[in-house]
């Protein structure tokens, strides 16, 4: 009962972080103004921004929450680790040299282009992590796929800042999007992306009753009737889905998948359930909240989202770390 | 975000030179022919102020080194041909500014050895001690005051007036002059300049008046624009073939160390403008700019009245850094382009 409260009241926080989202900015426009501009537009400048910049932008910022918040509720159930985010399986680095390379040699710039290399860069990470996690005895558990993900980040990661510095025309093409925006993208990008989270959303969701056995152990799971191996397939497809997608839409954003899913344990408890319906609606909060923050920071242009999560959410990860019972799984 | 742009311009600086660097292997700079004799040795010793202090030069240098834009053209034009200058490699333009090599190759002198970079961005200190150069010219550059002790230290180093990427063409042209004591000869440059500018300007009458910005394209996922404030060379040649800075670039000048300023989109609307000029890299740089849905309510480009540098990179390099080389080579070309974008009612 209390989480249901729970879950009502931070609906009712997304309902005012998209408010906020729409109507704060480089011009502040009143509320009045915002529905005036969102259901009797009169072509203004001001109803433009809303409409055509600021809208856009919110949606953005909501579908990429849900999918951070997803993949992180996923993947810390999936690797039984607490403190696991998309970028500790190499899938946000994977997505993200994907698209450097297809947008600075390849010329692919366009959503519908962003959105498979994506998500090819996010699965082809994901399958390579699988199979050389796998390549021992015990198979591909956990710990061997954490730690090869981590190892495969980097790798990708150095490679992608590599190309990017030492060509021009890819850096200064990408500058932005790789500190992770929910501005300035073409709105078609959100028709093309939207369909891949949400599908990937309900993967995440068929898999979490499941999950919940497994966290008790594969042995243990496997006794309760669990099909391990698919749960752990449902689980890859629902990371590689999410976290493609939140990378089309928004660039690598760090911290809100590792630290929306854990933060939403203390409340829920470790229902898997809970957990991930608590995770989509908390993190497009704290996303639309460090853009609003992000826009207004400066006293000229603005600071990507990406910069915002980074700043607010470093000292959360210290906070976290330490409190002297991290919520386990 | 200005200071992205200026970390931009000084990887183009800097970072572009290391791929077309093992190439260049070959070490040139025989000060090309004696006929600029005009140096009088009562000239020296110089003494140049510059951002990070005075520089004294004692002897007519013959071994130059040039970092950044600008000073191997205008040494090139004195007949002093540089051992040592930056990769200028952008798009359709290989390795050295067309105007450049048509002057060393006018000189018969050889072409310069290109400056590499090392992995970290730095200058490679090592290949410009081999060069062995008399002097250092970083007059149009984005050198920091670490790099310039490093240069200083290997031979007299002289760095931008005031703030990086931000000369005047009179003022920078003469300083090489004097360096070089041919301050005679470079004013006769710069009037050579003045004039091909006053004769663009004249043919194009249409230009007088009009009310201009000149700004980056706007990179995927960015949400300001940046344009450039008047102290950078290429708004100065577009005032001075007749347009008018917008009174809000004007009026930005002192909020920025920069050499370009942020306009959040949302505000763009209240940037005056008539025409808007710009550069890309692809022609998707272009349409992802004029399509942005707060971009193209903006009065140049709803209008259809603006010009974006893109497909000849040597026209951008011209507009970008205009040299005493550059200007007599290239002014008639930009204002003809400049004209094909213009539209006034």
């Amino acid at each position: 009962m209390t989480r249901s409260i729970g879950l009502v009241v931070a609906l009712i926080a997304l309902g005012a972080a998209v408010i906020v989202s729409l109507g704060v900015g480089a011009r502040v426009v009143a509320p009045t103004a915002v529905l005036d501009a969102l259901f009797a537009y009169d072509g203004s400048d001001l109803h433009a921004i809303v409409r055509d910049a600021r809208l856009p932008r919110t949606v953005i910022g909501v579908i990429a929450g849900i999918a951070l918040g997803g993949c992180g509720a996923l993947i810390q159930a999936y690797t039984r680790n607490p403190l696991a985010d998309p970028g500790i399986l190499g899938v946000n680095a994977g997505a993200t040299f994907a698209i450097t390379m297809g947008a600075g040699f390849l010329g692919l710039r366009a959503p519908l282009q962003y959105m498979w290399l994506s998500l090819g860069g996010a699965l082809v990470v994901t399958l390579l992590v699988y199979v050389i996690g796998r390549a021992s005895r015990e198979g591909a558990t956990p710990i061997r796929m954490t730690l090869t993900g981590v190892a495969l980040g980097a790798i990708l990661t150095g490679l992608s800042s590599i190309v990017v510095l030492k060509n021009l025309e890819i850096f200064s093409s990408l500058r932005f999007w790789g500190m992770g925006s929910l501005g300035g993208r073409n709105a078609e990008v959100i028709s093309t992306v939207a369909p891949v989270v949400i599908l990937g959303l309900i993967i995440a969701a068929f898999a979490s009753g499941s999950l919940n056995a497994i966290a008790l152990g594969d042995d243990l799971g496997a006794s309760l009737g669990v099909n391990i191996p698919l749960t752990r397939g449902l689980a890859i497809a629902g990371v590689t889905l999410l976290a493609g997608g939140a990378v089309a839409l928004a660039g690598p954003i760090a911290f809100v998948g590792l630290m929306v899913p854990h933060a939403v344990r203390w409340f829920t408890g470790p229902d898997q359930r809970w957990i991930l319906a608590f995770a989509v609606v908390v993190a497009p909060v704290l996303l639309l909240v460090s853009d609003v923050i992000g826009r207004v920071v400066l006293p000229e242009g603005e600071l990507p989202v990406g910069i915002v999560t980074v700043v607010l959410g470093a000292p959360v990860l210290i906070l976290l770390a330490r409190r002297r019972q991290v919520s386990g799984l | 975000m200005s200071s992205h742009s200026r970390r931009l311009l000084t990887s183009l600086a800097l970072v572009a030179t290391a791929a077309l660097a093992l190439t260049a292997c070959a070490v040139s700079g025989t000060p090309a022919a004696d006929e600029g004799a005009t140096e009088s040795s009562d000239a020296y010793p110089v003494t140049i102020e510059h951002v990070f202090g005075e520089t004294e030069i004692t002897e007519k240098p013959e071994r130059i080194v040039t970092i950044g834009w600008y000073a191997q053209d205008v040494a090139a034009a004195l007949g002093v041909v540089p051992v040592g200058v930056e990769d200028f490699s952008w798009g359709t333009v290989d390795t050295y500014l067309p105007w450049f090599a048509d002057k060393v190759d006018e000189l018969g002198g050889e072409l310069p050895e290109v400056l590499s970079l090392t992995d970290s961005g730095d200058y490679d200190y090592e290949q410009i001690l081999a060069l062995d150069p008399d002097v250092i010219l970083a007059v149009h550059s984005g050198i920091d005051e670490k790099t310039y002790d490093r240069l200083a230290e290997i031979a007299p180093t002289v760095a931008y007036a005031d703030k990086v990427w931000s000369s005047e063409r009179e003022d920078l042209t003469l300083k090489v002059g004097r360096i070089l004591g041919q301050e005679e000869e470079t004013q006769a440059l710069l009037d050579e300049s003045d004039a091909a500018i006053a004769a663009a300007a004249a043919d194009h009458p249409e230009f007088a008046g009009v009310v201009f910005t000149y700004g980056w394209f706007l990179p995927e996922a960015q949400t300001s624009a940046d344009l450039y404030l008047q102290r950078d060379p290429r708004v100065r040649l577009t005032e001075e073939l007749g347009f008018v800075s917008s009174p809000q670039v004007v009026g930005a000048a002192d909020s920025t160390e920069d050499f370009t300023f942020a306009v959040s989109l949302e505000e763009l609307a209240d940037v005056e403008s008539q025409f808007h000029i710009g550069w890309g890299n692809s022609p998707e740089d272009v349409t992802r700019t004029v399509e942005n849905p707060l971009v193209s309510r903006w009065a140049p480009i709803a209008n259809g009245s603006y010009y974006f540098f893109l497909d000849n990179s040597t026209l951008s390099w011209a507009t970008t850094a205009p040299s005493v080389l550059s200007i007599p080579a290239t002014i008639d070309e930009i204002a003809d382009e400049l004209a094909s974008g213009l539209k006034t009612n």
